[in-house]
């Protein structure tokens, strides 16, 4: 599965994307901002994104209402992996059209499989 | 909410006070009915009429007493038959002639046995003076008694006329007040109570949280003064009540900032710790990965105290949102059961769900709901010995309706036959960083936030929670959260099994 992976934080990056490499066995590409997240989704056509919130320029809420409301990318699913852990927020990160909303601090060991029980609910649903 | 109650308070006493101003306009209205000028006039004619009667009759007497004195020498002349005695019964006879108009009846009965009696005397006389005099004294006598019907003919008619006025007049009175009395309902009717409802819509629109909504009352109207207070007392509620909006929204994005750059740094951590100890950077000998557990484990101690700290940290600040919604509490019941299964399985505690026939539908926030319940049950499983069990069930409470301001509740409640809570800590209890032990047995580790958390998110829903314990035989954590006690879920306990 190609996986794009928005996220600003160095560290996070590294180690989610080797927890998606090396445990999930997907190929991983990066985007460090909204703006650079729209555009790969957009030439490179991935699987899946998964989407910090907190990123500079264009911050994760907006990005997936943006990769949503552009009919090139509404149909790549969106889950979010994130910080911002209140009710509140994980609510409006699903009423925008994610399908998920993966809290911080995440077990690598466990993120692929996380994401593709996701995904396995969002099919059969 | 609580200052929304007062300013409610605030206006039921206004209504009342309208109501009793209302009521006091009504009685004056009333009494000016009774005093309107032309019964007033009407009245005071039939007064003067009545009183010249009696005057006329207070006048009568006196006369009459007169005309005795008068006749009684008359007597004493006809006695003495001399001529000067005679011309001075004459004289007499003209004064009685001229009072005769103002006799009354009993006086004339009187006269005429006095008459009768001169009359035998005359007959029996040797002069013709004498009985001529006498003849006289008679003819005077039936004068007196002609007058004097006439005069009480005369007198009962006007009596009557006079009982026949008042009469009218009471009518009129009485009609009068009728009149007043439904014009004043009237005008209540069509212009008091529509504004009043007016202003009682608003306060219940206000209530229902439409603060922007104000009382529309035309001016120069009773009501309009109120109205204008209500609306002046809505504006500085609405503002206050922004004010209040925008602490809360502040402190909650605060605890939000503060949440997430906690947690930014530890999934970092945990992260690291994750790939190397899972082998993914390479193996590990197993000192290191000893040591890397111990750190892992106090990793996952410390994401789950910055959790807690921050529930606290909201609970206290009074910045929790809750989001509410219509729920099964056996969904609920049986959802947080499941997570907490692996942990009890790992404990060897067992732990079984139970609940009444009909599950109450209760309007709660679903996650916050568990995580009360979480922490009730993990306790349970934490202090409670492997082959012991935890039960957690649920109970339909449903008020009398007796007029007690009982209210339908649903109480939930996790048992467990662990080691008890000493006396002496129940107090403390749901305190917060409260532990029976300090001295941590540390198979049991935490922070002692659990339990305050718990309390204050069932309190955030209107409820109340509680334990009762024997210490060395087990524990029973109670809470309520309030319940409509008629609706149910569609799905039915048997219809489950
Ligand atoms: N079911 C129980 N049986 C016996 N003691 C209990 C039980 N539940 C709570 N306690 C006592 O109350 C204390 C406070 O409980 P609380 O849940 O608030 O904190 P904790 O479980 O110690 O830590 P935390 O929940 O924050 O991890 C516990 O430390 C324990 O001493
Ligand atoms: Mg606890």
């Amino acid at each position: 599965m190609k996986i794009l992976l928005a996220e600003d934080d160095e560290n996070i990056l590294s180690i989610a994307s080797l927890a998606l490499e090396r445990v999930g066995g997907h190929a991983v590409m990066t985007a460090r901002d909204g703006f650079e997240t729209l555009a790969a989704a957009e030439t490179a056509r991935p699987d899946l994104v998964l989407l910090d919130v907190m990123m500079p320029k264009l911050n994760g809420f907006d990005t997936c209402a943006r990769l949503k409301a552009d009919p090139r990318t509404r149909d790549i699913p969106v889950i979010f992996l994130s910080a911002r852990a209140q009710a509140h927020e994980i609510q409006r990160g699903m009423s925008i059209g994610a399908l998920g909303y993966i809290l911080k601090p995440f077990d690598p060991m466990t993120l692929p499989r996380q994401i593709e029980e996701i995904l396995k609910t969002h099919a059969a649903a | 909410m609580r200052r929304l109650k007062d300013v409610m308070g605030v206006l039921k006493l206004q209504h009342l006070r309208i109501r009793t101003r209302l009521l006091a306009a009504g009685v004056l209205l009333g009494a000016l009915a009774a005093a309107n000028p032309l019964f007033v006039r009407h009245h005071t004619r039939l007064l003067s009429e009545f009183h010249a009667a009696r005057d006329a009759a207070w006048n009568l007497r006196h006369a009459i007493q007169d005309l005795n004195r008068g006749l009684a020498k008359a007597e004493a002349y006809l006695e003495s038959p001399d001529t000067a005695a005679l011309r001075r019964l004459d004289a007499l006879t003209g004064q009685v002639t001229a009072g005769a108009g103002k006799y009354d009846v009993s006086a004339s009965n009187a006269l005429a046995v006095q008459y009768g009696v001169w009359r035998e005397r005359a007959r029996l006389a040797p002069t013709q003076e004498r009985r001529n005099a006498v003849l006289q004294v008679s003819h005077l006598s039936e004068g007196i008694d002609r007058t004097i019907r006439v005069k009480e003919e005369e007198s009962e008619g006007r009596l009557a006329k006079y009982i026949r006025r008042v009469k009218r007049a009471s009518i009129m009175a009485g009609g009068l007040v009728f009149l007043g009395f439904t014009a004043f309902v009237l005008s209540l009717w069509f212009t008091l109570l529509p504004d009043l409802a007016a202003l009682i819509a608003a306060t219940r629109e206000f209530k229902l949280g439409n603060l922007n909504h104000r009382a529309d009352v035309p001016a120069g109207t009773e009501t309009a003064e109120l109205a204008a207070a209500f609306n002046e007392m809505a504006e500085s509620i609405k503002e206050r009540t922004e004010k209040l909006d925008e602490t809360h929204r502040q402190k909650s994005d605060f605890v939000s900032t503060v949440s997430h750059e906690l947690r930014t740094p530890l999934t970092s951590i945990k992260g690291s710790l994750g790939l190397i100890l899972g082998g993914v950077t390479g193996a590990v000998p197993q000192e290191v990965a000893r040591m890397l557990k111990i750190t892992e484990k106090n990793t996952n101690r410390l994401i789950r105290l910055v959790d807690d700290v921050l529930d606290i940290a909201k609970i206290e600040a009074g910045a929790i949102r809750l989001k509410f919604d219509k729920h099964s509490i056996a969904d609920v019941l049986s959802h947080a059961v499941q997570g907490v299964d692996s942990l009890a399985r790992a404990r060897e505690v067992n732990l079984t769900c139970d609940w009444p026939e009909n599950s109450a539908l209760v309007v709660v926030d679903r996650d916050r709901i568990e995580q009360v319940l979480m922490n009730l049950l993990s306790n349970a499983i934490k202090f409670t010995e492997a082959g012991g069990t935890v039960h957690v069930y649920c109970e339909n409470e449903v008020a009398d309706g007796g007029g007690t301001g009982a209210q339908s509740r649903v109480l939930v409640h996790v048992e467990d036959t662990g080691r008890g809570i000493p006396a002496e800590f129940m107090e403390q209890l749901f305190e917060k960083f409260h532990q029976a032990e300090s001295s941590v047995n540390h198979a049991q580790e935490g922070t002692g936030l659990g339990l305050a958390i718990a309390k204050g998110l069932v309190e955030e829903h209107g409820g109340k929670i509680w334990a009762t314990s024997v210490a060395g035989a087990g524990s029973r954590f109670t809470f309520s959260i309030p319940w409509n006690g008629t609706e149910f879920a569609e799905v039915r306990r048997k219809d489950v099994a």
